[in-house]
């Protein structure tokens, strides 16, 4: 995540490459956390 | 709603550990921040008969920032007239903290205390028993009037609090050389747009007058570690960073757990706005080599404009901008609201970094005492201000330095980032200007009360 963004604000990669960083980080379980973290959050 | 708000973020932060814990807390006093009842009157160490032991509390700073030994002096003499307590101190510096603090773990040389921030290794440490619970200390009567939710959530697990939190009511906030902006002709900035003008003119418009083209605008750390308020303009939450955490927060409207990350609109602004800064040439371009120590020797040396620091942080770093340049000036930018209404800026209370006491320590009881006294009001005002009679007299309600050695010495960065009501006894103009500067979220947020005035601190 940090090396796509650090690409986009270096002008390596244009703005919208940004999906395809987003689609990596799904790739490697972004709403499954997401999905985790809420489960616990709303027993909390 | 922000209260609700507020008290769900530390359970977040705790959650994100990733690690089992149990994410209910106890009932908080829930009562403002106030005056800590406090020190209790203890006996001289002889009358309690308390056996002498050897306390070795392991913090981290700065050579410029270590300048404790008079503060050690005191709290030493204090700790061991009521507790029979010798203190040892090792201060180490913040640059190479983590590497000592990982090799003596590795070695299983524990100091007494220790401040430490890593996440992992505190859970670790939390699982493995090295370190224990100062349950006794946090719920102690001095604490009745702290909201301990708030303050003490992060490192609460299976009925125990682990951490002995010391901050903070005061929030890390976007602050930009005031005597440049005047140089330039120009207002404190109050959204996204007027902040890269700034920028800008502080890249290009010559800001310190030097006839040199030798200043940026904005520099920033290569992890984007301290850049949550630049991110947080454009995005629904408060100092946010997208690669940090997964991005998760909290979003009120529906009350669950959400991720910037997938806000794809928002996200696409922010990382423009950093685009445009850095392809106009006006964020230093050697950002991505930057570490946080990095990044503030720049801002105190006038190579750069713009830093995120909290508000306690800000009179030292002023300090040392104003033994080059007399007239310089720090000024925060106020908070931007969000597209989800919450501010750019919050606490900082919610960060790992706390005290803890290790299964090391000679005598736990007394562990809580000094706990207690070191990062309460009583140890907060040696570190700031010295001791009565000797640094400083409050002859008749009026604060007056003693010696002028004295005051260069003043530290009252723990008194402005403590969670306990306490008084500035030398106004500060950084810290007024910028609190007044956040004044506005006061709307969002609770902050604490911080206006300084020449009150005399109560001492017993």
């Amino acid at each position: 995540m940090l090396e796509g963004v650090t690409q986009i604000i270096v002008g390596e990669k244009p703005v919208d490459y940004y999906q395809q960083v987003l689609q990596e980080a799904k790739d490697i379980g972004l709403d499954s956390i997401v999905s985790d973290v809420n489960q616990v959050f709303q027993k909390g | 709603m922000k209260k609700r708000l507020i008290s769900v973020i530390p359970a977040l932060a705790a959650i994100l550990t990733l690690v089992s814990c149990s994410p209910a807390a106890p009932s908080s006093s829930a009562s403002p921040a106030g005056q800590p009842s406090g020190s209790s009157q203890q006996p001289p160490a002889e009358q309690a008969n308390y056996q002498p032991v050897t306390f070795h509390v392991m913090i981290r700073g700065t050579a410029d920032t270590f300048g404790v030994p008079r503060t050690a002096e005191i709290q030493a003499k204090t700790v061991k007239d009521r507790w029979n307590i010798d203190l040892k101190y090792e201060m180490v510096d913040k640059n190479t903290y983590n590497e000592k603090v990982t090799a003596k773990f590795a070695a299983a040389d524990f100091p007494s205390i220790l401040y430490y921030g890593d996440a992992k290794v505190i859970q670790n440490a939390i699982d493995s028993k090295v370190f224990v619970p100062v349950t006794k200390a946090v719920m102690s009567p001095e604490y009745d009037n702290v909201d301990r939710q708030l303050y003490f959530i992060r490192w609460y697990q299976n009925g125990e609090y682990y951490g002995f939190n010391y901050h903070s009511g005061a929030p890390e906030t976007i602050n930009l050389r005031g005597d440049w902006l005047k140089n330039l002709n120009m207002e404190v900035p109050k959204n996204p747009e007027e902040l890269k003008e700034v920028i800008a003119a502080m890249t290009n418009n010559d800001p310190d007058q030097n006839g040199k083209n030798d200043t940026y605008g904005l520099t920033m750390q290569g992890d984007l570690g301290m850049t949550g308020q630049f991110w947080s303009m454009f995005l629904p939450a408060p100092r946010i960073i997208p690669t940090k955490g997964a991005g998760l927060y909290i979003d009120s409207k529906d009350n669950t757990v959400k991720t910037i990350l997938d806000d794809v609109p928002n996200m696409e602004k922010a990382l423009a706005w950093f685009n445009s800064l850095y392809q106009e040439g006006i964020l230093d371009p050697m950002y991505v080599t930057l570490k946080q120590q990095d990044v503030e020797a720049k801002f105190v040396s006038n190579q750069s404009g713009v830093w995120v620091k909290e508000i306690g942080g800000l009179p030292s770093r002023l300090a040392q901008i104003q033994n080059n340049v007399p007239d310089a000036e720090i000024v925060a930018m106020p908070p931007v609201e969000t597209v989800s209404g919450v501010t750019n800026y919050d606490l900082v209370a919610f960060k790992s970094d706390c005290y803890f006491m290790t299964k090391d320590a000679p005598d736990v009881e007394r562990g809580y005492e000094l706990l207690k006294y070191l990062y309460g009001k009583e140890g907060i005002y040696a570190e700031a201000y010295g001791e009565e009679g000797v640094e400083y007299s409050l002859q008749g309600g009026a604060f007056q330095w003693l010696n002028e050695e004295a005051r260069e010495r003043s530290n009252p960065a723990r008194v402005i980032s403590s969670y306990l009501d306490l008084q500035l006894l030398d106004p500060i103009p950084v810290v007024e200007n910028a609190f007044q500067a956040i004044q506005a979220m006061a709307s969002w947020i609770r902050i604490l009360p911080l206006t300084p005035q020449q009150q005399s601190p109560t001492t017993s």
